[in-house]
């Protein structure tokens, strides 16, 4: 399978991280004029844009739900954001993101707010190398917040996968398709809960609850980020509102 | 941790605890205590002993009370459909949402017709009675009702001549319910 290792024998990996080291990442906040709220990230040499729109008028109007606005997420890859060219109709892998994104952020929502209204979450995969899921979920919980709209906690996200045999975090696509397994999974860090969990591969049942660790502690490392990235935006936004 | 006024809180941030404090403006009750549902900075009023965020960025969605702009898009006999396109005092729209006016609410005074009150195209001045689409609305109070009418002949914008509505090319009164803030006056 694997020709070449990625992971040399002092434990650095082949894009010369530790094994429990974060890609370096950057969150933007504010940076569409056209939605209600937005947001930027580059994750490495992933890069996404996030816009939400809403809570605006449901349409079609019989989708509305009666109780509380309906969340929608529309999760995107860009023709050129993939080594090989991607076809611009929506894949299956594409649908199925958008669902499991839209149920990861759904819980920190305060959905019951606006009844028959709805929130669309627009993702823009730009360039993806790896855990586009977790950056975009990351993203779009910040994104949220722009908009205004309130929300029961921030969602981080991060995933851990098995490569050469040992536990690494935040897997690039490298180590994502020639790995053993790659988990990702979402996090309300103030209310310790998860709202996603997913894994493919095969791993033991140690390695899971080992796994569970990094995971949590790779999304406070996220969530302390996304926390640097609104104060840096809000002190931004609230002096520019004094020189107006 | 303990946070105190005018810190920067950001959602799930927690405020305090219930037995301390009410729960107030951009916050929310998790198992006995406060936490900030919104970015603002933390307000904690220890004379009424609420804990609240002044909310730096909030959604713009119409509620009761709010007074809203709006363009009429359908006239029956008994009421209008208004396309309500901003929200005054709150960020603009980046969609619209659907509003009504019953001919109970459009005046004060006893109304025949919704006719008589407004017309397709009409931009409208009115208040948010109702918390939902369709929103209902009202234009009873003065400075509600229309704000700008063209008319139904020629498509000229219509000035306010005392308190009637006239078109000065094709010289004919239209009836409006007309809001105080009407705006074209002769």
């Amino acid at each position: 399978m694997a020709t070449e290792k990625l992971i040399s024998d002092d434990g650095i990996r082949n894009d010369g991280r530790k094994i429990d080291e974060l890609r370096e990442i950057k969150f933007d906040i504010g940076v569409l004029k056209n939605t209600d709220g937005s947001a930027y990230v580059e994750w490495g040499r992933t890069k996404i844009l996030v816009g939400v729109m809403g809570p605006r008028e449901s349409h079609p109007k019989h989708l509305a739900l009666a109780d509380k606005a309906r969340i929608d997420a529309f999760y995107r890859m860009a023709s050129f954001s993939v080594e090989e060219w991607k076809s611009p109709a929506p894949s299956r892998r594409e649908t199925e993101l958008s669902k499991v994104i839209r149920e990861a952020l759904s819980p920190a929502v305060f959905t019951e707010y606006f009844p028959r209204t709805s929130i669309d979450i627009f993702i823009e995969v730009l360039q993806a190398d790896g855990s586009t899921r977790c950056a975009a979920i990351s993203a779009a919980s910040l994104a949220l917040v722009d908009a205004g709209i309130p929300m029961r906690d921030l969602v981080a996200s991060i995933a851990v996968g098995k490569v050469d045999g040992q536990l690494v975090l935040d897997v690039q696509d490298k180590e994502d398709k020639e790995g053993e397994s790659d988990m990702p999974m979402a996090y309300m860090p103030s209310k310790n809960a998860v709202t996603l969990l997913q894994m493919d591969g095969q791993i033991t049942q140690e390695e899971f609850a080992r796994s569970i660790d990094m995971l949590k502690k790779g999304c406070l490392e996220v969530y302390r980020l996304q926390r640097d990235a609104i104060e840096a935006h809000f002190k931004v936004s609230e002096s520019s509102n004094e020189e107006a | 941790m303990a946070k105190s006024s005018k810190d920067v809180v950001m959602p799930g941030d927690e405020l305090g605890v219930i037995e301390e404090y009410m729960p107030g403006n951009g916050t929310y009750e998790d198992d006995g205590k406060i936490k900030a549902s919104s970015v603002g900075t933390l307000d904690l009023d220890t004379k009424s002993r609420k804990a609240g965020v002044s909310v730096s960025r909030k959604f713009s969605v119409p509620e009761v009370g709010d007074l809203v702009e709006g363009i009429v898009t359908l006239v029956k006999d008994d009421k209008a459909v208004v396309s309500i396109v901003g929200i005054r005092g709150k960020r603009p729209l980046t969609g619209e949402f659907t509003g009504e006016l019953h001919i109970s609410q459009a005046a004060k005074s006893y109304t025949k017709s919704m006719h008589d009150v407004t017309n397709v195209n009409d931009r409208i001045l009115a208040k948010v009675i109702t918390g939902w689409t369709p929103y209902q609305l009202s234009t009873a109070d003065d400075n509600l009702g229309v704000i700008f009418a063209t008319c139904t002949k020629c498509g000229d914008s219509l000035v306010l001549r005392g308190d009637k509505l006239v078109c000065l090319a094709e010289k004919v009164y239209e009836r409006r319910k007309v809001s105080s803030e009407y705006s074209l006056r002769e």
